[in-house]
């Protein structure tokens, strides 16, 4: 056992070096810190209120929603960027992947790596892992730090159930891509694939008349913001859905991991079958 | 294990980052809040989330006599609710000035309400609320510093070791 | 006694699309330095690529040290190393970091900085892999494909982007490392004259089958012992006189002033005192008249026959 664990410590070092070489993997790594961060400073976290004379016993429309606001306020700071961040991970997760499992397929560095004792399974598992803890961590810290450290404003169980579904949707988003890039072998499909494939799933949940629980299994995010604000989260032509319940969101979460996890074993399959 | 050697300087580099986020963090955050055509009478604000003392900076564009008041959140929200101020009880005032430019402190971090109305009958065109966190954030700079720490004692640890 | 083969071929064929790369393709060889010579695209490199278990034979089946090398391709890499064609390394990185993280890969591996100074790259350790000349990457490949105290290596164009002195160097260093440590090597090379130094055995292949395979000497004794080269003054003059003596199969000017020809068996002794007739008769200086009992011409000899 021990020898196992030496041999994927072993693998992961060299994986990590190849693919991640220092100091590209910090560069990364703060980038998307930033950028996440930047996203929770640019939502601010000020309610705008207004006091007008008005007659007794009529208390104007917007109490309600500023009293709502100023207690959504600590979910929807984290939620407002997480939800902006999603587009972001669609665009950048597929080129990732692109870079780092098509890429080097095309280029012919995996067939140097291949020769090494190194199992197929164990590298591509590494390297997906890598891949989402690079992209997803960051992002994650990011927007935790800006919301708890600087806009101090409290985290609880709602915010840890939204930053699971953000874990789950990145990836799922990451193991399709890695799917399509083992398929393809091709970076530029690969990576212009999987970015239409998302946008492509994001509006379908957005703008589709389509069960809730679908919807949110394309786009948990979306799905468990609109649950924790009582909204439908969409509507369409006008028409708004009914507001999610918390089957939804269990089922929109399961599902979409579900999804994941199927592809990612597709993937080691898919991988274990490449000529290179 | 060569990464490790590497965990250290990428610490201390995210550690300084962190300290001038601490520094940036408070002038970047969107703290800025204009009003139109407000009404002799009537109040408009914000609710702002604070964890330490505030500096406000508010003035009309014509250089209109105005009021201030801070207030805690609960004040502000019954405010709303009444429609006045009558029953509430403010923290701070700044009372009939063309600029208003303070430092309020607070008792406990928490939500608090900052309102601004005409002192004179008269109906002012543009008035900005402009609102900055204490500078630096004592979170994050704690957070940056204890990062750079750890970098340091991670880098003389392993130097005693390799000895 | 036999010995075992260390690598064994049945019947295997691959197809990409339409191109028949390996058409029923067969070897057993046995430990040593084999080599395995063939026109371009013959199916060498498609051959080297399903015994390290990168791409699966569409028939057939391969075994490398007794071990199948589809299904035992993580046991086969532990045991191997290889240099390809054309090799990539991460550029990035610096020379002694990656020998030492494909070093613990292995489970028994050499030192490090010892095998550079074998290798030659003692004054490159910390340079990027991005910044090696092309023979130092090529050195970096022998480097890599030894790190793992591996039974046997497969080396594509080993000698390729060396110069003079350093193939020498390279080909001594194998030579010695079989000699001592009893490391088996599977070359690909165009350079036939080093194979000749070296190998043990060779193979020939041709269109994705095997033409010719056995030890060394018995091939070029077999398709090359009747060859030789006449140097001459002038060939032309006396070129189509040679193909008519009765003893010679084949005449061609192989050089400005070199005929090539290959005698039936038997008749050697009365051939050479027919040239010299011939050479004296036109007034043709002979200056030399070799045996050309080469890898090269037992090779070319094949390739014309099949």
């Amino acid at each position: 056992m021990n020898r196992s664990l030496q041999k994927i410590r072993a693998t992961f070092e060299l994986e990590l070096d190849v693919s991640f070489p220092f100091p590209s993997t910090g560069v990364i790594f703060l980038i998307l810190f930033l950028i996440a961060i930047g996203s929770v400073l640019l939502e601010g976290c000020f309610i705008a209120i207004a006091i007008a004379p008005h007659p007794p016993g009529v208390i104007p429309l917007d109490f309600d929603y500023i009293v709502w606001a100023q207690q959504n306020a600590d979910f929807n700071l984290l939620a407002g960027p997480l939800f902006n961040l999603i587009l972001f991970i669609i665009i950048v997760i597929p080129m990732l992947s692109a870079f780092k499992v098509a890429g080097p397929i095309e280029v012919g560095l995996l067939k140097t790596l291949l020769t090494y004792p190194i199992r197929r399974r164990d590298l591509l598992v590494l390297k997906v892992v890598e891949m989402l803890i690079l992209t997803v961590l960051p992002i994650t810290i990011g927007v935790l730090m800006g919301v708890v450290l600087i806009q101090w404003v409290s985290i609880g169980l709602t915010s840890f159930v939204l930053l699971l579904s953000f874990w789950v949707m990145a990836s799922t988003i990451l193991s399709t891509s890695v799917f399509l890039s083992l398929v393809t072998q091709s970076m530029t499909k690969s990576a212009f694939g999987g970015i239409a494939i998302w946008v492509v799933l994001y509006l379908v949940a957005a703008v589709t008349y389509i069960p809730n629980v679908i919807r949110g299994a394309l786009n948990p995010v979306n799905l468990v913001l609109s649950y924790f604000n009582d909204t439908p989260g969409a509507a369409f032509f006008g028409v708004p859905f009914r507001n999610p319940v918390v089957h939804d969101v269990w089922g929109a979460i399961i599902i979409n991991l579900v999804i994941g996890i199927i592809m990612l074993l597709l993937s080691v399959r898919q991988f274990r079958r490449v000529e290179v | 294990m060569v990464t490790l050697t590497r965990f250290p300087k990428f610490l201390a580099v995210f550690g300084a980052i962190t300290l001038l986020l601490s520094i940036i963090s408070p002038i970047i955050t969107v703290s800025y809040r204009p009003i139109s055509y407000l009404e002799y009478g009537t109040y408009e604000g914000v609710l702002v989330n604070c964890y330490d003392a505030i500096d406000v900076r508010i003035k009309a564009r014509n250089d209109n006599v105005i009021s201030a008041y801070f207030l805690n959140s609960t004040n502000g929200l019954r405010a709303i609710e009444e429609g006045s101020l009558v029953n509430v009880s403010t923290l701070h005032q700044s009372l009939n000035r063309t600029l208003v430019f303070e430092r309020w402190a607070i008792p406990h971090p928490g939500w608090y309400a900052i309102l601004v109305t005409p002192s004179n009958n008269e109906t002012i065109q543009s008035i900005s609320i402009e609102f900055v966190q204490q500078i630096p954030n004592p979170r994050v700079l704690l957070a940056g510093g204890i990062l750079i720490i750890v970098s340091v004692l991670w880098v003389f640890w392993g130097k005693r070791n390799a000895k | 006694m036999a010995t075992t083969p260390i690598i064994v071929a049945k019947d295997i064929t691959k197809r990409f699309g339409q191109v028949l790369a390996l058409d029923n393709f067969n070897l057993s060889t046995s430990k040593g330095i084999i080599g395995l010579i063939g026109p371009n695209g013959a199916g060498k490199t498609t051959f080297l690529r399903i015994l390290l278990g990168l791409i699966p034979p569409d028939e057939g089946e391969v075994r490398v040290m007794g071990l199948e090398s589809q299904h035992d391709s993580y046991e086969i890499r532990q045991r191997i190393g290889v240099l390809h064609e054309y090799p990539l390394y991460p550029p990035s990185m610096t020379v002694n970091l990656f020998l030492e993280r494909v070093a613990r890969l292995y489970t028994d591996r050499e030192n490090v900085v010892e095998l550079l100074d074998q290798v030659g790259l003692e004054n490159a350790v910390q340079r990027k892999i991005g910044k090696l000349s092309a023979g130092m990457r090529q050195r970096l490949g022998v480097a890599q494909a030894l790190i793992g105290k591996p039974e046997l290596v497969f080396l594509d164009e080993p000698t390729s982007n060396l110069d003079v002195m350093a193939r020498r160097e390279l080909l001594k260093m194998l030579t010695q490392v079989h000699e001592e440590n009893g490391v088996s090597f599977f070359i690909i090379s165009h350079v036939l004259s080093e194979l000749e130094r070296v190998c043990s055995d060779v193979a020939f292949i041709k269109k994705g089958r095997t033409i010719v395979v056995g030890p060394l000497h018995e091939v070029i004794k077999q398709f090359a012992s009747s060859q030789y080269h006449v140097v001459v003054s002038n060939p032309r003059l006396i070129v189509d006189d040679l193909a008519s003596i009765e003893g010679i199969e084949n005449v061609e000017i192989a050089g400005v002033k070199t005929i090539s020809i290959a005698l039936k068996d038997g008749k050697q002794d009365s051939v050479l005192r027919a040239i010299e007739e011939i050479a004296r008769r036109k007034d043709v200086q002979v200056y030399e008249i070799e045996k050309a009992s080469t890898l090269e011409e037992a090779f070319l000899k094949v390739m014309q026959h099949e």
